[in-house]
């Protein structure tokens, strides 16, 4: 909210530069943003209402200086009939309205503004409209309490009626806009139909007009969350629905009903007619609370005496009384303070938030650190780094045409979407990993390696869930061309051996790969892993169709695993002797149907060398028109080695003899 | 030949051989067993008795100064060669190396760990909360009144098809509820996170961002733990020359509250930058989960994790952390 500086002064007078004073009050909870042309604009927090005013501020700014409060003149000079043989008020749903007081002032002639009201309102962020209506926002901004000002001719019958809305009840608003009201919002009704959405804004029919000769100024007090719950549903937010949904004192409601007659009759040469009709079945009392010096030392950590902390209760209007406890009666403008708690932050607040010492968390001996769990996250993150990969960091938020070009389904949707680009929860890291690929791609850059880290989401059995994910992107060929020569580029099997690697490492089990196709997926480059039988992720390249449509030239590889799943399989590290006896090494090499998958040959390979094969690796595999169309020939390199003794040359033979009937049997291998 | 004259003769075919292989010639000519030096022993028969032992000696003193020389030459020779083929595998050392591709770390993780090992090492245990919150977590768990205007400050997105029920956490604060359902006091807790607002995206604001949420419930906990606290964290993080500043502040779950700013010299100024939220765990809070508020209290603070790489590296954008721009990680 906007505040004049000068308007502020008027009702505390606190010797300070403005700078000073932004700083007081910033340093004591009202934070002044910024000051600009002797206008303060002020952060109000949500719990105090109560200084969404001038004399609100001015209450801190007495407080906080010692400056005694001068308030406004009050005499009102009343003339003519009794106000209630003019007009009549009902509330009729007291629960959502505790006060209603209304004054009729007669013959005002409708004008302008003198110009040191307008340029005040109009420097608090408001416009001058008229004589009358800016009285009104005057004294809201000036107390604090929204008023409005009805055409008394215009009210049928003269009566108000605080009611709720009727079945089907509509009401054109004074924006123009006509309004369908809900059965919970409250209207100020006429003795015909709705005059005004409560609290909120008043109506056209009985706007206060250049004709306007006598007028109903209402101030009321309406609650707060019926006001908020009425301008949300009605999609408005004013000045007043604004004040009220913060809490409005139902004890300020005849002050500015009286300072806003005075200055009709001051401004517009408005004749108040005697007395206020003013309904208020239940009085708010102020309550008392009590503070205990030492508890509200115990928690500030501070040592203020007892006096401090009655002084700044006695600046706060709280009549403290007593040592120990003191006792303090809380003014009705204050519905935040209900607690010692609340007590303590303002002894705090008033003696300075500076004064609370730095001090050591005290209690007993407690194990902080990182869980088991966290570690794993991080030493994957680790390993992927190893493999001379980028993190990326991508957004929760994506768009559900990339999801989807991935074969991925979002089950975790946005109601209330920013846009249709950020609509879905990420059901992978992978769409935010392709985005970076194109994005990079875009500035010309090649060579890219990307990982990502993070949670996925989904809904399942109506509930929402979120998975840890490892996710990998790679695309060659590299364009960084080098005099040194330039490196393969990357594709599916460069990414898979990374994988299993990273997974070796992290003391993971080996993967299993099975062909397996996906939307977004090159068909006959994509695989399900499993670990330990149990699904485990994806790895594939992505379809070149998908890649073209993505500006992405070039082959993709991505992958995807479930975090929680590897750390689950990786088994605690242990230390194992290093072997004694020498390993030997012998190669094999044989023809087979191109159509056998490797994983069955490792396997034969595996059963025929028994316990001795302690590593296998495929070096070469070699097809060519001498062999025929459909084989092709493999050669693996066996290291072989007993853990008690030097391998003999006789086991090593019998070994491999076993080897190739394994393989014979297994795979129809032949061999040359 | 007598032995003056081998050795005379030796010395200079000796010094003038060019490469190892000519020397091994010579070594096999002078030394070996069908070399000049056996030859001349094998004439030792022929000489008188009484000067063999002389003769003897001087042509095993020939062998050796024989040997000497060749071993001396091949010496000098393998150098050389050593020399030269160094020489010729000289590089142009300005040449640029072979490309390499380095994996990093985001800045944001970098932070994130960070923080997180910094109040690891302040005793706070770090526990994991969804992102994807129960609405009464992240705010009827926290003291906040019904449809409350604290909540303006909160836009929230809410998940589909649940009538509002879930939501995406505006604040890792919502993890409070969620301990105290299942934990009795003392405990000194944190968590770390994404958090969401329902805000467009600009230089300053994202609907998407990090805090770190630390939450300490014992006997005695008060205002002054919790400033020293953030003052360990903060000189850890940011130098000795850093303070913080506390201010109050209003927020749902803290009484009293106050928000965390910290202040530093920067060429003869005062700098202030505002990190978060904080304050003691509100009575309220304590009280609905049946926890004892007059024997214990408890500070909870949050911080946003965005503003520290932001201020430490210079970064006006957060927009920055979410493009995944190669130009700008590979500046960290």
């Amino acid at each position: 909210m906007k505040y004049p500086t000068h308007w502020v002064l008027e009702y505390a007078p606190a010797p300070w530069s403005a700078e000073e004073l932004a700083e007081r009050l910033t340093m004591s909870g009202s934070e002044v943003e910024h000051m600009r042309d002797g206008v303060m604009e002020v952060k109000v927090t949500p719990n105090r209402g109560d200084t969404l005013s001038m004399i609100g501020l001015a209450r801190e700014v007495s407080a906080l200086s010692g400056v005694a409060m001068q308030y406004p003149d009050l005499s009102v000079p009343e003339w003519g009939p009794d106000v209630n043989t003019l007009a009549r008020v009902d509330i009729e749903a007291p629960d959502l309205c505790p006060r209603y007081a209304a004054r009729v002032v007669r013959n005002v002639k409708i004008g302008p503004s003198p110009e040191w009201l307008a340029n005040r309102i109009e420097a608090a962020g408001l416009r001058s409209i008229s004589n009358v209506v800016d009285v009104t926002n005057y004294v809201m901004l000036e107390f604090g309490q929204p008023l409005h000002a009805f055409d008394y001719a215009l009210l049928q019958d003269h009566r108000i009626i605080v009611r709720r809305a009727l079945p089907g009840e509509t009401i054109t608003t004074i924006d123009g806009v006509e309004r369908a009201l809900g059965p919970d919002m409250l209207v100020i009704a006429d003795a015909k139909h709705a005059v005004a959405v409560a609290g909120v804004m008043g109506g056209s029919d009985s706007e206060i007009s250049d004709t306007t000769t006598d007028v109903l100024l209402e101030s009321a007090c309406f609650d707060a969350l019926s006001v908020r719950r009425t301008a949300k549903g009605l999609g408005m937010s004013t000045d007043a629905s604004y004040r009220f949904e913060r809490g409005v004192d139902p004890n300020g409601v005849a002050r500015a009903i009286d300072r806003a007659a005075m200055l009709l009759a001051e401004l517009a040469g408005g004749e108040v007619a005697k007395g206020v009709v003013d309904v208020y079945p239940v009085p708010v009392e102020p309550w008392t609370l009590t503070l205990r010096p030492a508890r509200c030392n115990a928690l500030l950590g501070t040592e203020f005496t007892t006096g401090q902390m009655v002084d700044a209760l006695a600046a706060l209007n709280m009549a403290p009384a007593g040592a120990d406890p003191i006792s303090v009666t809380v003014p009705t403008y204050r519905p935040d303070i209900h607690r010692e708690d609340d007590l303590a932050e303002e002894v705090c607040r008033m003696v300075g938030y500076d004064f609370i010492p730095a001090t050591a968390v005290r209690g007993e001996h407690l194990n902080g650190g990182i869980s088991a769990w966290e570690r794993f996250r991080r030493s994957v993150h680790e390993t992927a780094l190893a493999c001379d990969w980028q993190e990326a960091v991508t957004s929760t938020l994506v768009d559900e045409a990339t999801v989807n070009a991935l074969g991925f389904t979002a089950t975790a949707r946005l109601s209330n979407p920013l846009s249709r680009e950020v609509n879905v929860v990420r059901p992978s890291l992978l769409p935010g990993l392709v985005d970076t690929v194109r994005r990079n791609l875009r500035q010309g850059r090649g060579d890219l390696g990307f990982f990502e880290v993070g949670r996925t989401y989904y809904v399942k059995d109506n509930a929402p869930g979120e998975d840890w994910k490892w996710a990998a992107a790679v695309l060659g060929p590299p364009v960084t061309a080098s005099w040194t020569g330039t490196a393969a580029p990357a594709d599916f099997y460069t990414l898979k051996g990374a994988l299993d690697a990273a997974l070796a490492r992290l003391g993971a089990p080996a993967a299993v790969y099975e062909p397996c196709e996906q939307i977004g997926f090159h068909p006959g480059r994509c695989a399900a892993i499993s670990l330990n039988g149990r699904p485990f992720g994806i790895i594939g390249e992505v379809h070149p169709d998908a890649a073209g449509k993505w500006d992405i030239t070039g082959r993709l590889i991505l992958f995807e695993v479930d975090v929680a799943a590897l750390h689950h399989a990786a088994s605690a590290r242990r230390f194992e002797a290093l072997p004694r006896f020498p390993t030997v090494a012998r190669d094999i090499s044989f023809v087979v149907n191109r159509d056998v998958p490797q994983e069955r040959i490792a396997a034969a390979i595996t059963r025929g060398a028994g316990a001795l094969l302690k590593d296998l690796t495929l070096f070469d595999v070699f097809r060519g028109e001498r062999l025929g169309p459909d084989v092709q020939s493999m050669a693996y390199r066996l290291t072989l080695r007993a853990d008690d003794r030097t391998l003999s040359d006789a086991e090593a033979v019998e070994t491999m003899d076993n080897v190739r009937a394994a393989l014979a049997a297994d795979i129809a291998a032949s061999f040359r | 030949m007598n032995i003056d004259q081998l050795l005379q003769d030796a010395r200079t075919r000796v010094s003038a051989a060019g490469v190892s292989a000519e020397l091994d010639a010579l070594d096999t000519e002078l030394l070996g067993r069908k070399g000049s030096i056996t030859a001349l022993r094998r004439t030792l028969g022929q000489a008188a008795p009484e000067d063999r032992p002389r003769l003897g000696q001087a042509i095993n003193d020939a062998a050796e100064a024989v040997e000497a020389l060749i071993a001396t030459r091949r010496a000098e020779l393998v150098s050389g060669e050593s020399a030269r083929r160094l020489e010729a595998e000289r590089l142009d050392v300005t040449m640029p190396g072979a490309p390499a591709r380095l994996g990093r770390t985001h800045p944001l993780t970098a932070t994130l760990n960070r923080v997180q090992d910094i109040f690891a090492g302040l005793g706070f245990e770090f526990l994991d909360n969804p992102d994807l919150e129960d609405v009464k977590y992240n705010f009827g768990a926290l003291n906040y009144p019904e449809d409350h205007p604290a909540m303006d400050e909160q836009m929230s997105f809410f998940l589909e098809g649940f009538n509002g029920k879930y939501m995406l956490r505006t604040q890792t604060t919502a993890f409070q509820g969620r301990i105290l359902e299942r934990r009795k006091p003392p405990f000194r807790l944190a968590t770390i996170g994404r958090c969401y607002r329902y805000e467009a995206v600009d230089a300053t604001h994202g609907h998407t961002f990090h805090q770190v949420d630390c939450f300490a419930v014992g006997e005695g906990i008060n205002m002054a733990d919790l400033r020293g606290t953030l003052q360990a964290f903060v000189n850890r993080m940011f130098g000795e020359g850093v303070t913080v500043r506390f201010r109050p502040d209003f927020f749902p779950f803290v009484e009293p509250g106050a928000e965390i700013a910290i202040s530093w010299e920067s060429e003869g100024e005062t700098r202030y930058l505002e990190l978060g939220g904080a304050g003691l765990v509100h009575p309220n809070i304590l009280e609905s989960f049946s926890i004892d508020s007059e024997k214990y209290t408890g500070f909870a603070f949050g911080l946003g994790i965005e503003r520290m790489p932001m201020i430490q590296y210079n970064i006006p954008d957060l927009r920055l952390f979410w493009e995944n721009d190669l130009r700008f990680l590979e500046q960290f």
